[in-house]
């Protein structure tokens, strides 16, 4: 059956709107820790720094340590990191201030590898 | 407006996007976009249950896109909204204009090349699933061309890639995607379904080769009745230079 040749553009222009429209369909972490305490409030940072499975895997190795905080997820498509935390151990602030500290570098200079851009208590 | 403008407008329009986005301006990366991405992404999906380095949900939910797009209209994506395609088309039609004949493969070797895709998708599938990183970057002129030999470019080996992509595609219009765009070789098999194509009218067609001369892939197009070759991105360049009318049409099925 012969077609208008505008029926490709059409498609083509629907088809990669699509697959932008369904992206949510497939948010999945980036990376997920438990931590072991027990939190009663959660706080959604968005962190420059935090851009593939690298970084985030750093972010997160950050807290291993840290007394207060259950659980840690970071999504690298849009540089977000979710933390359950005990808020009397340990408040947004804190936290901000342990992700955005200098670390030592290869080099043996020292530099901030994350910043906080946004937050916001849930 | 010519189907030829429309889809210059389009590659225009998805190129200045991907720049737009390479600058930082969007609040997504440019390689999000990259449909191969999503490709990478399923291995650590399946075993991990996260992306593979930088790679997002948009790599796997555009490659899901362009593959049912490419069940319908053949590799449209590839003639209509790869970034990479259009620029390697541009330096292939400047190729044409300094070429006054233009020195060609030999149609059996160019034949053969075109199945290097097939060993290059499968080297980067195993290195990315291996090492789980995005290894080839330094290897790829999309990522190589749009960070501005970013993070994971490789020197000298990333400029001697980027000479090789401009020089093949000046001499060889589409190299790169004819030859090695692993992209391209997973889409193939689905091409090969592809429910929208161009069929010839062999009783109105009078041979003037004018379809054959405008493909940037070099396909046959002048022998064949309906234009099944994986390799057809539906660009309607043949079409539009048929002087016949509905000697070239597009047809479903």
């Amino acid at each position: 059956m012969k077609i208008p040749k505008a029926v490709i553009p059409i498609l083509v222009l629907v088809l990669v709107a699509g697959g932008y429209v369904i992206q949510p369909m497939f948010f999945f972490p980036t990376n997920e820790i438990a931590l072991g305490a027990t939190g009663d409030s959660t706080v959604e940072f968005t962190v420059d720094g935090l851009k593939c499975r690298g970084t985030a895997g750093f972010f997160t190795s950050q807290f291993e340590n840290t007394p207060g905080i259950e659980s840690i997820t970071t999504y690298a498509a849009n540089h977000k990191a979710i933390f359950v935390y005990d808020s009397k151990l340990i408040d947004p602030d804190r936290i901000k201030v342990l992700f955005e500290r200098e670390f030592r570098m290869r080099d043996g200079t020292f530099r901030s590898v994350f910043k906080e851009v946004d937050c916001s208590e849930q | 407006m010519s189907i030829r403008i429309v889809r210059y407008i389009l590659q225009a329009f998805f190129l200045a996007s991907i720049i737009y986005l390479a600058l930082g301006w969007g609040s997504n990366g440019f390689e999000s976009f990259c449909p191969f991405g999503g490709v990478e992404a399923i291995y650590g999906l399946f075993t991990h249950g996260n992306f593979t380095c930088a790679l997002a949900p948009l790599n796997l939910s555009m490659f899901i896109g362009i593959l049912l797009l490419t069940i319908l209209t053949k590799r449209s994506f590839c003639g209509w909204v790869c970034p990479l395609g259009t620029i390697s088309e541009w330096i292939g039609r400047f190729g044409d204009k300094v070429w006054k004949k233009r020195p060609r493969i030999p149609r059996a070797v160019d034949r053969y090349l075109r199945y290097l895709r097939y060993p290059v998708l499968a080297v980067i599938l195993y290195f990315t699933y291996t090492i789980g990183d995005l290894v080839f970057r330094g290897y790829d002129p999309f990522y190589l061309i749009f960070s501005g030999m970013g993070h994971g470019s490789l020197g000298w080996i990333s400029i001697g890639v980027m000479v090789i992509f401009v020089i093949g595609s000046f001499f060889q219009p589409m190299f790169f995607c004819r030859y090695f765009c692993p992209l391209a070789a997973v889409l193939d098999p689905f091409s090969k379904i592809g429910l929208v194509r161009i069929t010839r009218d062999a009783e109105t067609c009078i041979d003037c080769t004018l379809c054959n001369k405008r493909c940037h892939f070099g396909i046959d197009v002048m022998s064949l009745h309906k234009v099944t070759h994986r390799d057809c991105v539906n660009c309607l360049e043949c079409v539009e230079a048929c002087p016949i009318e509905d000697c070239l049409e597009v047809r479903i099925l």
